[in-house]
């Protein structure tokens, strides 16, 4: 979608992406700091919570550790509003629009078994309030604004090739009948179609607002999807109806069980040969334990309340354990951090 | 007698202080924004157009954001000097 934004909404957004910008001076000088209190990354706690206190205990005074918390603190409680607020400036105008994208070959049905999780109750995914669902146009706002303009400017593009790259490493390039797991805006799914422009493909998402945006994004470009809102772990779809189940950066907004019950049901929904590719951000035994402790830390006040659990988990062992062979889990090789988790069903 | 010199806020209270501060500096730069596309406008066609729809062209584009870069520059360097 072409979306133009009004003079404050565009100087909101701009803001927000420069500021994070203009902060990250700070990092040299936090460095300098773990420097001085002479930190060595060796002789700290393997476990996440002992690492976050030891770490905490020995920048106790760090200007630029304390400052940098309130610079985090108010871009991740205030982006989604700033993001929401750009949109909803330009809703009248777009209406149109929005109309006609809804309108096409990709529909969106509900599981008639549907219920929310209880794991997402009252959970503000990335401190947006009400979570993927936390307005009519969640989706739009997500997609257009936040990952668009802001996500994508502070982090680089690389994301949406990635998005298809993945699936490069997959055994075959046949596939002709796909179901994504966890679709939201339907970024993956582009890559999916793209990646195999045969294949019929189905997908789920819990959050209708998200599906709304993959179905314009579809519909946009003449694609046929089916999407369902509904939990990936339970689709009550017939067994072995698929050849291809994938997620991307789905797993670790979950918890364990979740992700255990994924993979699960993707064995479930494969046939014989058919292959389960999970995409998403590496388990926290790859990194450094500096490294760790930032991300665990950013996790811990940007939103993500199954970060860490999910981050402590051995997806190969998981994809085993549910009867899949020929199990790999690798950092993807194009580039950025990613982890991936292939599997097949056996013939 | 001079009134009792009193501090006002507790320590508790200083990060309010600091997202007031941050959510002051979005607001100036909206401002900021503004004003320069409104100068741009006038000098383009004398009239003021709809400051809300104009959607600035590549060198403006450029120029606004060398300007929002030295502003949240500044903004930092204040914020993590140290010592203050
Ligand atoms: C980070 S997004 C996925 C991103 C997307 N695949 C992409 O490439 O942009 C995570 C999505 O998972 C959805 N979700 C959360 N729990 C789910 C569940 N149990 N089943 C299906 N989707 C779920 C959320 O609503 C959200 O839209």
């Amino acid at each position: 979608m072409d979306i133009e934004l009004r003079q404050r909404g565009r100087a909101s957004m701009d803001f927000l992406v420069s500021f994070g910008r203009a902060m990250s001076i700070s990092e040299a000088q936090l460095n300098a700091d773990i420097a001085r209190a002479g930190i060595v990354p060796e002789d700290l706690p393997d476990d996440l919570e002992e690492l976050n206190t030891a770490m905490e205990t020995a920048l106790a005074d760090s200007h630029a550790l304390h400052m940098r918390d309130l610079v985090f603190e108010w871009t991740s409680t205030r982006h989604g509003a700033v993001a929401r607020e750009a949109m909803e400036e330009i809703l009248d105008d777009i209406q149109p629009q929005l109309r006609d994208l809804s309108d096409g070959s990709t529909q969106i049905t509900t599981f008639p078994h549907f219920t929310p999780p209880d794991y997402l109750e009252g959970v503000e995914i990335h401190r947006t309030t009400g979570g993927w669902d936390g307005h009519p146009h969640q989706g739009l706002i997500h997609a257009e604004m936040v990952h668009k303009r802001y996500v994508t400017a502070m982090y680089g593009g690389g994301i949406f090739n990635t998005r298809r790259a993945v699936l490069d490493n997959l055994p075959r390039k046949d596939y002709r009948r796909i179901f994504e797991m966890g679709v939201s805006s339907g970024f993956h799914t582009l890559g999916l179609a793209e990646a195999f422009p045969q294949a019929e493909i189905s997908g789920c998402d819990v959050s209708r607002a998200m599906l709304e945006q993959a179905q314009r994004v579809a519909n946009e470009r003449q694609l046929k999807w089916k999407l369902y809102v509904g939990c990936a772990e339970d689709t009550r779809l017939p067994a072995e109806s698929f050849d291809l189940v994938s997620s991307f950066i789905l797993l670790h907004e979950l918890p364990a069980h979740a992700n255990r019950a994924f993979f699960a049901e993707a064995f479930r929904l494969l046939e014989p040969g058919g292959a389960v590719i999970m995409t998403d951000v590496p388990p926290s035994r790859e990194h450094d334990k500096l490294t760790a402790w930032r991300y665990d830390r950013g996790a811990k006040y940007g939103g993500e309340p199954y970060w860490r659990e999910a981050g402590l988990l051995d997806t190969a062992e998981i994809a085993r354990d549910c009867g899949f062979v020929n199990v790999r889990a690798f950092k993807e090789p194009t580039g950025g951090n990613y982890w991936v988790t292939i599997g097949e069903k056996p013939l | 007698m001079s009134a009792p010199v009193r501090k006002a806020l507790t320590p508790d209270q200083i990060d309010n202080l600091g997202y007031a501060l941050i959510e002051l500096a979005k607001e100036l730069w909206v401002m900021k924004d503004r004003q320069m596309i409104t100068e741009a406008i006038l000098r383009q066609k004398g009239v003021v157009l709809d400051l809300d729809t104009y959607q600035p062209g590549p060198d403006l584009t450029a120029h606004i954001a060398a300007e929002r870069t030295r502003f949240l520059n500044a903004f930092a360097a204040v914020l993590f000097h140290e010592g203050a």
